[in-house]
């Protein structure tokens, strides 16, 4: 009989208290698992929306909370379209490129997406002229010069970076990466949205957003086919970080007093805290392993050593040294760590590649490092819960054992 | 001899009647309206040919604030009568569908007003809300009108202030020359020319920072979104107009964008697509 025997039969021994003691650590490893997994990509998607907006402004209405447009920015409260042309048409410096969206969900091929409306710089840019002449005295803008009948076709693809499109005809549409491998589709497909067939003129880049998962139209023509009428869900302003700092965002405010205006900083700061919090969550969730489950290996350990004073004594008698007895039951706890340790990250990784997208707004991929980590702390409980009791059954005495008969 | 003298005279007379219409036609002021589309765009016309500006109050709904709004635009237009004429459009009359759609104020915030120079650029707009003082603030002086005419078509424009008493006038009018016979700037751009001394201009020469006493030609590079690019005083040169044109075209931060420390943070942009 070898050492493998031994541990295999003595992992089976109580098989109840067992299978209790793994799906715990298990269960507490996919828990840390998962948050981790999903905080690290959402943590990614802000830097990624950080670094591509900036110091932009959202322009929502009253009622939505940062985090409801962090999360999806679908939801069921609109503000007017008509803010748009009154940002445009003010003296505030800073509001030459906006974006208007309006998002609806659609179903394609099975699957639900998010289709977004949004209005073309050429729709509205004009208008701006309309602030009249002391729109001459503005400083020296930071933005780059655009001349009006440049011959270069515009890439519609930086529409994922600038934010603001030039054109886009009432039947076209862009759409995100994840789409496009999902259903196939590349520029020139035709697509049936809402009853009404459209073009596919480009497929964004690929970004790890929400916006991977979008379907971007013409405004007006997501309001026709939505009868949801002349409205948007936010206003993105992609402003000058200079004129942002200047007051941009209190003129907002005077202007638009029934619309609630908000820097995308701040709507970063507040996923940040998000992301904070679901950090120390998964702290709190690995002492509660530590505490809960090293006590229990340590419980069942302890009971099982106890219980089984009579073989270890007649292994030893049988000549089995100390240190024999003793790494069958750290071999055991090894084989119990190793166990919830595998299990947890494999289930922790599914259940944030499932539900990252979902309770998040981003993609979740697998973060192979993370399988270290959970096998180095699952094992290291078991064997370190279980050192103790492995140690007082390698110090029995088989003769004091004996005696117990 | 008699014949020979009445051809002459038949000859001389439909001469003269041939240039005094080519003179006429000739003076005839143009409209950038297209007359018979809509009463509205016909008034447009009408006051464009006689050189006086439109305020168009555009509406929708005949309900209390656009009364009341009503009332203000139509007081200031008393004051303001020697020099504009008023325009009321409904915005849902099918009759004036063609000047909602050459104005696209199809979903724009109403009532709204806009003064319109006889040259068809918009000079000023009010959404919602405005008083009469700020109404009379809608009429500006012809540079001003000319600029923001080309801003509305999203032409870069050059704007030269000079007078036969400025200096490095040639050296400044080769200079623009050069630019606009340069092809990627000929069709995207507009000359205005306006002289530092004329009375109309000292506002629009003062919001642009240029002394109305100069004593060197000025050039100034407006962008299409109406920002200046760059001011020269004196002479310059065709490359120095180009060099400033495409270092702004390739300019930070496209679009106006800009990173969270600022426009292209530590100096450098990222990748543009």
């Amino acid at each position: 009989m070898n050492l493998r025997t031994l541990v295999w039969r003595e992992l089976f021994e109580r098989k109840s208290q067992m299978l209790t003691i793994t799906v715990g650590i298990l269960l507490g490893i996919t828990t840390v698992i998962a948050i981790r997994n999903i905080t690290h990509y959402s943590e990614k998607a802000v830097a990624r929306e950080l670094d591509s907006l900036g110091a932009n402004v959202l322009i929502l209405p009253k009622s939505v909370s940062l985090q409801d447009y962090y999360a999806a920015d679908m939801h069921e409260e609109v503000i007017p379209e008509e803010y748009v042309m009154r940002l445009t048409m003010s003296d505030l410096q800073g509001v030459d490129n906006l974006s208007p969206k309006l998002c609806v969900p659609v179903e394609l091929e099975g699957r639900n997406y998010s289709l977004t409306g949004i209005l073309p710089k050429s729709e509205f840019q004009a208008k701006a002229a309309w602030a009249g002449a002391g729109i001459f005295s503005r400083p020296i803008g930071c933005g780059a010069l655009e001349l009006g009948d440049e011959p270069v076709e515009e890439d519609k693809k930086t529409l994922v970076r600038k934010r603001v499109i030039k054109d886009l005809a009432a039947n076209e549409i862009l759409i995100g990466a994840d789409i496009a491998a999902v259903q196939r589709l590349q520029e020139g497909s035709q697509v049936s949205l809402l009853g009404e067939s459209f073009s596919v003129v480009a497929v964004l880049p690929e970004t790890g957003t929400v916006d991977d998962s979008r379907i971007f139209a013409h405004l007006h023509t997501v309001q026709r086919l939505t009868g949801k009428g002349e409205v948007v869900n936010c206003i993105e302003v992609v402003g000058c970080c200079k004129e942002i700092a200047t007051g941009l965002v209190a003129g907002v405010n005077k202007l638009l007093p029934d619309a609630k205006v908000v820097t995308v900083k701040q709507v970063v700061d507040t996923q940040i805290s998000v992301n904070r919090m679901m950090e120390r969550l998964s702290q709190i969730f690995v002492a509660i392993i530590i505490v809960v489950g090293g006590a229990g290996i340590a419980n069942y350990m302890f009971a099982n050593v106890s219980e089984r004073r009579r073989e270890i004594g007649t292994l030893m008698a049988l000549g089995a040294e100390s240190s024999l007895i003793q790494r069958i039951f750290l071999a055991k706890a090894l084989l119990l760590g190793l166990v919830g340790g595998i299990g947890g990250f494999v289930i922790g990784t599914l259940l944030a590649v499932t539900l990252g997208p979902k309770l998040a707004g981003v993609t979740v991929l697998p973060m192979p490092m993370l399988s270290v980590w959970a096998i180095a702390i699952s094992v290291g409980i078991a064997l370190l819960a279980s050192y103790i009791p492995a140690r007082r059954a390698a110090m029995l005495d088989p003769v004091a054992t004996f005696r117990e008969i | 001899m008699y014949c020979n003298c009445k051809r002459f005279y038949a000859i001389a007379l439909s001469a003269t009647t041939l240039a005094y219409v080519a003179a006429v036609v000739a003076q005839e002021p143009t409209t950038p309206w297209q007359r018979d589309a809509s009463p509205g765009l016909t008034a447009l016309a009408s006051a464009a040919e006689e050189g006086r500006y439109a305020f168009v109050f555009f509406w929708k709904e005949n309900d209390e604030p656009t009364q009341q709004m009503r009332g203000v635009f139509q007081s200031a237009m008393k004051d303001l009568a020697s020099s504009a004429d008023a325009v009321s459009v409904s915005v849902i009359d099918p009759q004036e569908a063609a000047t909602v759609k050459v104005f696209g104020v199809d979903r724009a915030p109403l009532p709204l007003v806009a003064a319109v120079a006889p040259n068809g650029a918009v000079t000023k707009a009010w959404p919602l809300k405005f008083t009469a003082q700020q109404l009379s603030e809608g009429i500006v002086s012809r540079g001003t009108a000319e600029c923001l005419k080309a801003m509305q078509e999203k032409k870069l424009t050059l704007l030269c202030v000079r007078n036969a008493g400025t200096a490095y006038n040639p050296a400044a009018s080769t200079a623009v020359a050069g630019f606009r016979a340069d092809e990627r700037f000929a069709d995207a751009t507009t000359v205005v020319e306006i002289d530092p001394t004329d009375s109309s201009e000292q506002n629009f020469l003062a919001s642009l920072k240029v002394n109305p006493k100069t004593a060197n030609a000025v050039t100034i590079l407006l962008s299409p979104a109406g920002q200046p690019i760059a001011q020269f005083a004196g002479a310059i040169t065709t490359n120095q107009l180009v060099d400033k044109v495409t270092s702004a075209q390739a300019g930070c931060c496209p679009g106006g964008q800009c990173g969270p420390g600022g426009c292209c943070p530590g100096g450098k942009c990222g990748p543009t697509k």
